[in-house]
Formats: C-alpha cells, structure tokens, sequence
C-alpha cells in the first residue's frame, strides 16, 4: 500500500514514503494494510491510482496527483458490508525518516495550530499511554477523538482541538513538509518513524454508499505562515 | 592496599590465613565475551519528582506532559543483578547469528557486518530478536527499573554523569542545520560512565527492556544518536517507549543476568 515520493525540487535526492492507506473503512472496525494488496495503476500526467477492496466490506480507489510541490491523493471508499458505518475513515501515513533534514523525532519542529495559534507539539499537552511514542488529537469540525472508536482505541488523546493539517519544519527553517485532509478526522504522530498523519473522514456511510475526501502533502520552500495561507487557499 | 573507586568495583573477600583475594566484578559469559557490571542490590529512586517535572519542563519548553510517565519519583528496592558493560555491537551479534542461524539486521552488506560496523551498537533488531540474543547468551533483557538503576545509580541524578548535559559524554544530535551522524562505537564516550561504571547507557542507540507499558509495546530508555533534546536524554525519559516489533535505525539494546 505504500509508494514514495521522490525528485521533489525542495528536497533534492529526498524520498517520503506515503502509505496511504495504512488503515481504511468503519472507524469502528478498520481495515489494517495488510490484509488488502492494492493494484496500482499509471494514470494521465503522472497520475498513480490504488485500487484496494475486501470482498463484503468494503472497496476503494485512491488518485494520486502529484503537482509542483505536492501530492493531492483523491478517495473514494465504498461500504460493501450490510451495517452502516458511522464514521468511514483512511489512516493516512506520511513517514519522513528517510529525509535527515526533516526527521524530527524530537517534535521540536513538528507544528499545528489551535485557539488561531502556531505551536510545536512540545508545547501541547500529551497523554502517556500503552504506547508512549504516538499520539493522536482531535481536529476542527470533526467528532471528537474519544467519540471516534479508532481514535479512542489508542487511548492518547489529549483534550485539545487543533486545525487539521499537521507540518515538520527542515532544520534550516527554510522549507516544510505537511499532510492536511478535507475534511480531516484526526491527526497522529508517531515519534518511532517521525511520520505524520492527518486522518481523511468521509462521514456516515450505509451499506453500498460511496464518499469522496482528499488528503494533500507539500513539500515547499516556505515560513509556516506562509505555507498556511496558502494551504487555506487552496483548500478553500 | 586496595582502593576503591566507582569506575573500578571490586568484590573482596577474605580467606583463613592468607591476604585479600581481589576478584573483579567483570565476567565473561557463556557465548557472549562481553564485559559485564555487578549492580548491588538495594533501593533506587526511579523517575521524576512532580516539582523537578515542572522545573524540567520550563527549562525546555516542553509541556509538562511531555514527561508524564516519569512521574511521581519513587524508591525501588532491586536484588542485585549483572548487567552488559555496553550495549550489544555488531561484532556480538554476528557471533549469534553465525552460531545459531538468527536473522542478519537489515544494514550489514551480504549477511556480516563490515569491519567499520563492528564495534557500532548492533540496530534493526527488533525485540523478539532481542530477547533471542539474550536466551543464546545465558542471559535477558533488562526491565526498565534495571536499567534506570544501571544508569544513574541511587542518587536520582538527571544523567549518568551528573546532573548537568555533557555533550561530549553520548552520541546524540548537537542540532543545527547538519544532521546527525549516525551511531558511534560503544566506547567513544567515555565521559558517559554511570556511577557504575556502565557505558554508553545515554544516547546512541536506545535500548529496548523486557517489561512494557501496554499490549505489543516496549520500554525503550536512553534516547539515540537521532535525540536532539536533552530532555530526552535523561536517565528517567520513557518517551521513546513504542511497539515492540520495530527494527529501526536507532534501536538495540542490551543484556542483564542474575547476580
């Protein structure tokens, strides 16, 4: 399910791995990534479509379009089973190990923002759970994380609402990597593989219904700020 | 005359008639040659206090959250136990797999490691693989309270050494714009020593215990050559703790045997 970015004019010789999905379907009961082994598609102009599905649960195809200085990855998922979700989800895994002048596994140049202000993640509350190295929080306009079985089940959650976008500023201060969703779910961060995810929602799905969302990563010579304001753009 | 001191522990013991017999406390094993430490038994203080969690935190700019796990600070009575002088390097590693068929880590070209890797922190092990190692060497995975024990012995002290970050005494990231340089061999800071005598607990590579704050998870201690923070790179830090199956970068580990 995975596939790399690479060739990106802000991180020359940088690769991204993008495991997208690394978990799909009824955020109660998600599909993990091994269980589907996608087919992979060249389409138009660069283009990259995954098709995955488990027979009587569900089925998707993702678009991948890279662009100058991003990737916008198009979703479509499918419930196939009999009972009616009430929240479809994609688990969307943006790992930046394998790029040193991103990889931050500190959280010390790892960013969001809430109450319309910028803050590193170090600067948040966290919560110490089963597993200590990960973390999860609640976004704007979406339920929040303890009311999303998937989320809750990671039983680190801090309370908190943050937009739904999550960024790793590079060393120099001078470019950033992000993953924003829309609509987004929820954002974790795993301190393991410094890899950010920003969850795709796709609301109530009953049996045979299909929902599109869209999950974005940049790769951009950029402040934070200026990165936003054109991320709100071109998310608008 | 024999004097003592904290780099050189010394058992002593006294035979009828005869002058002191000098046994050092540093013992070969079975299969692994590797230079082990005595930890005395007794109590230690383990963790944070809340107070030192606030000072922390401020000092850092980390919310005080960030070091949740670590707190309350709290004494732990230990028996005795042996513990590896440094953690377990490639040149070790090999010697088990050669022996008993046993995966090779991902980094080392055609299945051994090269001259140059030898002495590096064996990584991309994963616990399983850990804990396959320590069995082949008569041995275990430390617990988490052992290893605290081993790095900062009963006084709560913030690092092996002292109190205050030495740079110069672990492998880790300086930061800046460069990035880090990867691992170090185990002996190349000295200055690292716990009060034990035990090397290399901070930094390099972090070290995965036996025990585990949830399901499929392990306590990984220490911080690595990738840890920035100093925060981080305090005996009492258990943020890098994480799943128990990873084979990454900037995990290994180490062994520990009954005294």
């Amino acid at each position: 399910m995975a596939c790399t970015a690479s060739e990106i004019s802000a991180f020359p010789g940088g690769t991204f791995t993008l495991a997208y999905p690394e978990s799909i379907g009824d955020a109660d009961d998600p599909v993990w990534f091994g269980s589907i082994k996608p087919v992979w598609e060249a389409g138009a102009d660069g283009q990259w479509i995954s098709r995955g599905a488990q027979p009587a649960r569900l089925a998707y195809e993702i678009t991948m379009t890279p662009g100058a200085d991003c990737v916008t990855s198009q979703f479509r998922l499918t419930n196939q089973g009999q009972t009616t979700w009430k929240q479809g989800m994609a688990f969307n895994c943006f790992q930046c190990a394998r790029e040193s002048s991103i990889r931050d596994n500190d959280c010390l140049r790892t960013w969001v923002r809430t109450g319309g202000e910028f803050k590193r993640l170090v600067d948040l509350p966290r919560v110490f759970g089963p597993r200590p190295a990960i973390q999860l929080y609640s976004v704007e306009g979406a339920p929040p994380g303890k009311d999303i079985p998937f989320v809750a089940g990671f039983k680190a959650t801090p309370e908190l609402v943050i937009e739904p976008w999550m960024a790793i500023v590079s060393r120099d201060g001078r470019k950033l990597v992000a993953t924003v969703s829309k609509p987004g779910l929820f954002l974790f961060q795993n301190r393991e593989y410094s890899c950010i995810h920003c969850g795709t929602g796709f609301g109530e799905l009953r049996p045979g219904e299909t929902a599109v969302a869209e999950n974005r990563v940049y790769f951009v010579e950029a402040t934070l700020e200026t990165w936003h304001q054109r991320m709100k753009a071109d998310l608008a | 005359m024999i004097t003592y001191t904290r780099r050189d522990w010394l058992a002593v013991s006294a035979l009828a008639g005869a002058s002191l017999i000098v046994l050092p406390l540093q013992a070969t094993d079975r299969n692994d040659d590797s230079e082990t430490i005595h930890i005395p038994g007794g109590p230690f203080l383990m963790g944070t206090t809340e107070k030192q969690a606030q000072v922390l935190a401020r000092q850092f700019g980390h919310h005080v959250s960030w070091l949740g796990g670590e707190v309350p600070q709290r004494e732990i009575d230990l028996p005795a136990f042996v513990i590896d002088k440094y953690p377990v390097t490639n040149r070790r590693y090999a010697a088990f797999v050669k022996a008993a068929g046993a995966r090779a880590p991902f980094d080392w070209p055609n299945g051994e490691p090269t001259a140059s890797q030898l002495d590096l922190p064996v990584r991309y092990v994963d616990r399983a693989g850990a804990r396959a190692f320590a069995k082949w060497a008569g041995k275990r995975l430390p617990t988490s309270a052992e290893w605290e024990k081993s790095a900062r012995g009963t006084d709560g002290r913030l690092y092996p050494w002292g109190n205050e970050f030495d740079p110069a005494a672990c492998q880790h990231d300086p930061g800046g714009t460069s990035p880090p340089t990867g691992p170090a061999p185990v002996n190349a800071h000295p200055r690292g020593e716990s009060p034990y005598g035990v090397m290399d607990m901070i930094g390099n590579i972090a070290e995965y215990c036996d025990d585990q704050p949830g399901a499929s998870a392990a306590y990984i201690r220490g911080g690595c050559w990738l840890t920035a923070s100093s925060l981080n790179l305090r005996c009492a830090a258990l943020g890098f703790s994480g799943a128990e199956n990873n084979a990454l970068d900037y995990l290994g580990f180490r062994c520990v045997k009954a005294a």
